[in-house]
């Protein structure tokens, strides 16, 4: 297992070192620069070539790409030229707030799905199962906006329940448990609207592996040892009918800090979203690659995580 | 070049799939807002030491007409001012900062010499009083005794000087242009070669004198409105060449203005302390909250009263209408320091010729487009300047009211007639534009549907090509265009480089030698009604000669609750500016 894992690590270095060279080369071949992008009516182009010149704008591309690498290597991802400090500090910043919503969302989509998943399968073709379907496929298909503003008018305008938006009450000083109660209470509405979001594909994707378990021989077997129904369930069906599930988990990981854009600008949560999408409208080249590098390593990072899991969790799979 | 510019459309897509599938919520971009338009990155580094405007600027306030309805959220907050807008960066430094929203904090926490008065002309702040010696090329300032910085230390004029050294560093990558400001020993400063500035002499803390080899009609502002840093607090990290230890007290600004900050919550808000000691006078109210909202957000939470005001909201006919049913907001709508405008290609050679340029903009219908999208809250402009900037006139000013067989005529007489197809043609060349769209953009989505009808009765084709506003930039720069549409921020002043020849902004190679000896005249004069003669000649030429199609001045529009009284705002003094003025009830 060690060497297994030592050795994918090791192959993760050619992957980054190919997703460094694509994700680069896009960004070069995007017209504009950051000092474009500015559009600043005052600017003279003496200035503008100054401080191209101070963001190494001005040299040519793959020299860019060379000194962008040696930095990285260094632990040095540059500095954000819109928010003029280090790229890493900008996520430091931004990340944890879009971490709080992504977990809280992944827990409950996860638990939610598995439940209604596996009562679908079980019940397959019943009323219950007709009506999740339903409920499942109306949370899918409606834009993030639309129930964000919807849940907004509802529950923060006419009911007051909630309010409109942000992370902590405006000058709040609570400390401690308070402040908890406080960023719980602003992040019920996001929370809510990013589990209806990805409950409906997860719940789909949970029936459909309980289904073909349930209708293997040894659940029969099972059942015929006089087993009670919800151990065959949940004990015997439901392991294995979770083991593709850890394919996707692996993939939920990048997703935890990669913020969720639109939702977190509905509820003006101050995730990291709107700060990546910004900086790709600004040509803030640091952050943007350096924040993309980041992501890439948490998904090499999820699917190593993944396989390893899979090992584990299945000995049909043995891991060399 | 059309095959070029696919690729790059088909990379820009793979990119943003790449992203959306990132995002986890998943979706497109929609709800950003486009950074590098006219709100973007207002600049007011420049301005004018004049009189008042002659006329008066035109602002609507919609008064609140029932205080009764005021939410209890904003009634029982007694002591904290909230004002909701879009984040700032954290770039809470007078030099280096770039958005409006932290120019805003900045106005909060620094001071300069001079400062913008709501008309657009400025006025000593710090300054006791400025004497300019004969020949225009010495600027003695002196400074106002007992102003203190927020941490209870003085200040004197070699804070002013420490700043000026900080814009002249090598490494100085902020907005401002301090070089051209042409101070004596700013070159030697810059390079390296000296480690003072020769031009500026220290008389005693409260006196300083500036020295400049050339003077324009901006001096008086490059010079007096630079905000001071305390040299005692960003001094020590500063070495010559190296502005990096400043940078890092971006987000623990120390400065002399009416409030201090507290509190900076990346993305939620900036808590701002009263500074007792403000050599203004202590602000009347204690807490000011500047807390983040969004284009869905803000006027719910104005609803709700968790904010107070909204710097953000913006100007449409439904906005404004949900305003007046809440009933206890003020609605002011100020004239938007920029306009609208379609540029035209004059490198091109069927864009050279007046008589068509001025036929385009007779044959498109610019009243509907621009009440399609701003109803009533934006005008049709005729010259590329401010309602309500001194320099603004109307006199001789042709309109172009929309006048299809006008268009269609001058035309004909610029040798452009209708083929068999139904298209005009010249030499064999027929009459096609290529439009470089901007993606998203609610100005475009109205305007091309019309020009596109207006202009295939005049005889010309129009074919739209979709692309980020980036894009778009770079196809001005390289001249790559025939016409797109974009947005200009106006100084106070009117000198820019649009559109003088070869002039820095000037992408779309407009060149008229009466232009651009009236704009040089303009900067070389001091006095203010002689500059508004030469103005009004220079708008005049450029209004016959069409070097764009002027679209629209848009309003800007703050929203107040009626309990929050005392703000002095107009289209060029920003509300942060008289926050120390302002009262609650």
């Amino acid at each position: 297992m060690k060497t297994y894992i030592v050795r994918r690590l090791l192959q993760m270095i050619p992957t980054l070192i190919g997703i460094s060279i694509i994700i680069y080369a896009i960004s070069a071949l995007v017209p504009g620069d950051y000092i474009t992008a500015l559009n600043n009516p005052n600017m003279t182009q003496e200035r503008a070539d100054e401080l191209r010149a101070i963001y190494g704008l001005d040299q040519p591309e793959y020299l860019r790409y060379f000194t962008w690498v040696k930095n990285m290597m260094l632990g040095n991802m540059g500095e954000s030229f819109q928010h003029k400090k280090p790229v890493m500090e900008v996520v430091q910043d931004y990340v944890w707030n879009s971490f709080i919503i992504a977990f809280a969302t992944l827990v409950l989509s996860w638990t939610i799905a598995v439940f209604t998943g596996v009562f679908s399968a079980k019940f397959q073709y019943s009323f219950f199962d007709k009506v999740i379907t339903l409920i499942v496929f109306i949370c899918m298909s409606l834009p993030s906006f639309f129930i964000g503003l919807l849940l907004i008018r509802i529950f923060a305008l006419i009911l007051g329940w909630f309010p409109v938006g942000g992370m902590v009450t405006a000058g709040s000083k609570a400390m401690g448990w308070d402040h908890i109660m406080d960023v719980l209470h602003h992040s019920f509405l996001p929370i809510l609207v990013l589990t209806m979001l990805s409950t409906g594909s997860l719940t789909r994707y949970f029936r459909t592996s309980m289904l073909e378990v349930i209708r293997q021989d040894y659940i029969r077997t099972a059942r015929a040892k006089g087993l009670k129904e919800r151990t065959v369930i949940f004990k015997h069906a439901l392991r294995n009918a979770m083991i593709p599930a850890i394919t996707l988990l692996g993939f939920e990981l990048p997703g935890l800090f990669a913020g969720a854009m639109i939702t977190e600008q509905i509820f003006v949560w101050p995730g990291i979203g709107h700060i990546y999408l910004n900086a790709i409208h600004m040509r803030d080249y640091p952050f943007m690659l350096g924040f993309t590098m980041f992501l890439s390593v948490l998904t090499l990072l999820g699917n190593l995580l993944s396989d390893v899991l899979y090992g584990m969790a299945d000995p049909r799979i043995r891991l060399k | 070049m059309r095959k070029k510019s696919w690729g790059l459309l088909v990379l820009l897509l793979v990119f943003s799939l790449v992203l959306g599938a990132c995002s986890g919520g998943g979706g497109g971009n929609t709800a950003t807002t486009t950074p590098g338009n006219e709100e973007g990155n207002k600049t007011e580094s420049k301005g004018e030491n004049a009189t008042p405007p002659a006329e008066a600027a035109p602002e609507g306030v919609i008064e609140a007409v029932d205080m009764s309805l005021n939410p209890p959220a904003a009634v029982n907050r007694k002591d904290t001012l909230i004002v909701g807008m879009t984040d700032p960066k954290g770039v809470f430094n007078p030099l280096f900062r770039e958005t409006t929203y932290d120019a805003y904090v900045c106005y909060v926490l620094f001071d300069s010499f001079i400062e913008v008065a709501a008309d657009g002309t400025y006025t000593n702040s710090l300054a006791e009083k400025v004497d300019v010696s004969e020949d225009g090329l010495k600027y003695t300032y002196h400074l106002k005794p007992g102003v203190t910085f927020t941490d209870g230390k003085p200040m004197t004029v070699k804070d002013y000087y420490f700043t000026l050294k900080t814009l002249l560093d090598a490494s100085y990558d902020g907005q401002s242009d301090p070089m051209s400001y042409n101070i004596v020993g700013a070159k030697e400063y810059h390079e390296g070669k000296a480690k003072e500035i020769s031009g500026v002499k220290i008389i005693d803390d409260h006196t300083v004198e500036v020295s400049i080899t050339e003077f324009s009609a901006l001096t008086p502002v490059e010079l007096g409105n630079i905000f001071i840093l305390p040299e005692h607090y960003y001094g020590p990290s500063y070495k010559q060449g190296n502005l990096d230890g400043v940078k890092a007290l971006n987000s623990k600004p120390l400065g002399s203005g009416q409030y201090k900050l507290t509190k900076y919550s990346p993305g939620q808000e900036v808590v701002f302390e009263a500074n007792e000691n403000y050599f203004r006078g202590a602000p009347k109210v204690k807490n000011v909250i500047f807390k983040t909202t969004t284009e869905t957000t803000n006027l719910p939470m104005l609803q709700q009263g968790e904010t107070d005001m909204d710097e953000g909201i913006s100007v449409s006919e439904d906005n404004v209408e949900a305003l007046k049913e809440m009933g206890f907001v003020d609605i002011n709508l100020l004239p938007n320091n920029g306009y609208g405008y379609i540029a035209f290609n004059h490198k091109l050679k069927k864009f050279q010729d007046v008589k068509v340029r001025q036929a385009l903009v007779y044959g498109l219908n610019r009243k509907e487009i621009v009440a399609g999208i701003y109803g009533p809250y934006a005008d049709v402009i005729n010259i590329p300047e401010s309602t309500v900037s001194w320099a603004h006139t109307k006199e001789n000013i042709e309109t172009y009211d929309f006048d299809l067989e006008k268009a269609k005529q001058m035309l004909d007489e610029a040798g452009w007639k209708v083929g068999s197809s139904g298209i005009r043609e010249k030499d064999g060349e027929k009459f096609k534009i290529n439009f470089s769209a901007t993606a998203d953009n609610p100005v475009v989505d109205a305007l091309l549907p019309i020009m596109t009808q207006n202009y295939k009765e005049l005889g010309i084709e129009v074919v739209a090509e979709t692309l980020d506003f980036n894009a778009i930039m770079d196809k001005a720069n390289t001249g790559d265009f025939d016409m797109f549409f974009a947005a200009w921020g106006l100084t106070p002043d009117p000198d820019n480089t649009v559109y003088i020849t070869n002039g820095a902004q000037n992408d779309i190679g407009y060149s008229n030698a009466k232009v651009d000896e009236l704009m040089a005249k303009g900067k070389k004069t001091l006095d203010i009604e002689e500059r508004k003669k030469i103005y009004k000649e220079m708008y005049q030429e450029m209004n016959k000669d069409v070097p764009v199609i002027l679209l629209y001045q848009r309003k800007n529009m703050l929203a107040v609750n009626g309990r929050v009284e005392g703000f002095d705002f107009s289209p060029y003094k920003y509300f942060a500016y008289s926050l120390y003025q302002v009262e609650m009830q």
